[in-house]
């Protein structure tokens, strides 16, 4: 198949991007090809001409997805992810939730947002303990991917209503990524 | 499945398709697993799902139940003063199920038992005697959001976490120290403490009741 380099490049592209978006409302596994190409805007055949295999497609979307995130949220990673923009788009964690449920680190150990994280720590407590870094910025992690996933079923089962609580558990919610975030030097915007 | 050993009668048919709820809401989501799926799974005529429940809903709300309790004996929740760490790290599939439920918004199928988050709740009221109760729920759900997250995203934050890449600055028992510091944040986080000072590895005193923390 003849493919202008360009043309190439952002056509791979708007795979990635649609691999995410779908990605983020489902599991990969339940993902076609031919949904992959249709929200992409593109050829079916090109799935299979730049991926080799699901896990060949699902390892670029996760890289993107983590470079992406550093680019944009990140602004370059010089900050760390606005506290509501984590907690609220569906592309950050349901992305997440959905690779976690289907396994699909493998081995692969780059995670360019925590590393990012890391660096801000780095730069703003020099010399810090390196395990509270570690530590709190995987916490912090944790908590933002985990909140969306899981506060609702929590607040019910915890007898709590989503609606007219929804504030409370919000506010404290914030305060503890806030006090995380200070602990390790670093200024968060919600 | 021959036919001899087919689930026979209202128990054994019940049973079977109960089982099948639990161990296929580990693997999908809630709206992907069809009565069909169900029957199949557990060995039954599909027109037994309707007959005995009257539709799949009811399976899978009977599914979640089943999982909620066999992970609550295997802890001895009924008799437990308190939950331990991170304990759901052993039951991965509640944890999937509850995720899956979440995000494809089924939350209702869910939402049903939770022992741990009972166990939580009466150690940490005794503990806060005199604090907001609704505080106190508050407090106990962020933890409990900390906790199964923890556990669905072992495996995005583990690996990292013992990634030796210089950036660790030679700490040889990263991974082990990490998860002491998970504890301390755990239980910051439903004493409703500091949890960027528990971060750091203090532990904060907490003497406000004759309960142990």
């Amino acid at each position: 198949m003849d493919v202008d380099p360009d043309e190439e490049w952002s056509s791979r592209t708007a795979m990635l991007d649609a691999a995410i978006r779908l990605m983020s409302e489902r599991a990969p596994s339940t993902i076609t090809g031919r949904e992959l190409a249709e929200e992409a805007g593109v050829n079916y055949g090109l799935v299979h001409y730049y991926f080799e295999s699901p896990a060949d497609l699902l390892g670029a979307a996760r890289r993107r997805h983590g470079s992406r995130l550093v680019a944009d949220s990140m602004a370059g990673s010089i900050r760390p992810i606005p506290l509501d923009r984590a907690v609220s788009d569906r592309e950050i964690f349901g992305f997440a939730a959905h690779v976690a449920l289907e396994g699909g680190y493998d081995d692969d150990v780059s995670r360019p947002v925590f590393d990012a994280m890391l660096r801000l720590a780095a730069e703003a407590d020099p010399g810090g303990d390196p395990v509270h870094h570690r530590a709190t910025v995987a916490a912090i992690v944790l908590l933002q991917l985990g909140w969306p996933v899981f506060v609702e079923h929590n607040a019910r089962a915890l007898g709590l209503d989503p609606e007219a609580d929804g504030e409370l558990i919000r506010e404290r919610f914030f305060t503890v990524l806030e006090s995380l975030y200070r602990s390790i030097g670093v200024e968060v915007d919600r | 499945m021959t036919g001899s050993d087919r689930p026979r009668g209202a128990v054994e048919v019940r049973e079977a398709l109960v089982a099948a709820a639990a161990r296929l809401l580990g693997t999908s989501a809630p709206e992907r697993i069809s009565g069909r799926r169900l029957a199949e799974e557990a060995g039954v005529n599909y027109g037994l799902v309707h007959h005995y429940f009257g539709g799949k809903e009811a399976v899978l709300r009977e599914g979640f139940s089943r999982m909620s309790e066999s992970y609550a004996t295997e802890q001895g929740l009924e008799t437990a003063a308190r939950v331990a760490p991170f304990s759901l790290l052993s039951r991965p599939d509640f944890v999937r199920a509850l995720a899956y439920a979440s995000l494809s918004g089924e939350v209702d199928h869910a939402h049903v038992v939770h022992p741990t988050l009972d166990t939580a709740m009466d150690w940490t009221l005794e503990a806060r005697p005199d604090d907001d109760e609704t505080e106190v729920r508050v407090d106990v759900g962020v933890a409990t959001v900390f906790h199964l997250s923890r556990c669905l995203f072992a495996s995005t934050v583990d690996p990292w976490v013992e990634r030796d890449d210089g950036i660790s600055d030679g700490v040889p028992d990263m991974a082990e120290q990490v998860e002491e510091r998970f504890v301390l944040i755990l239980r910051a986080l439903s004493l409703g403490l500091d949890p960027g000072t528990a971060a750091r590895g203090e532990r904060e005193p907490f003497r406000r009741s004759s309960v142990p923390d």
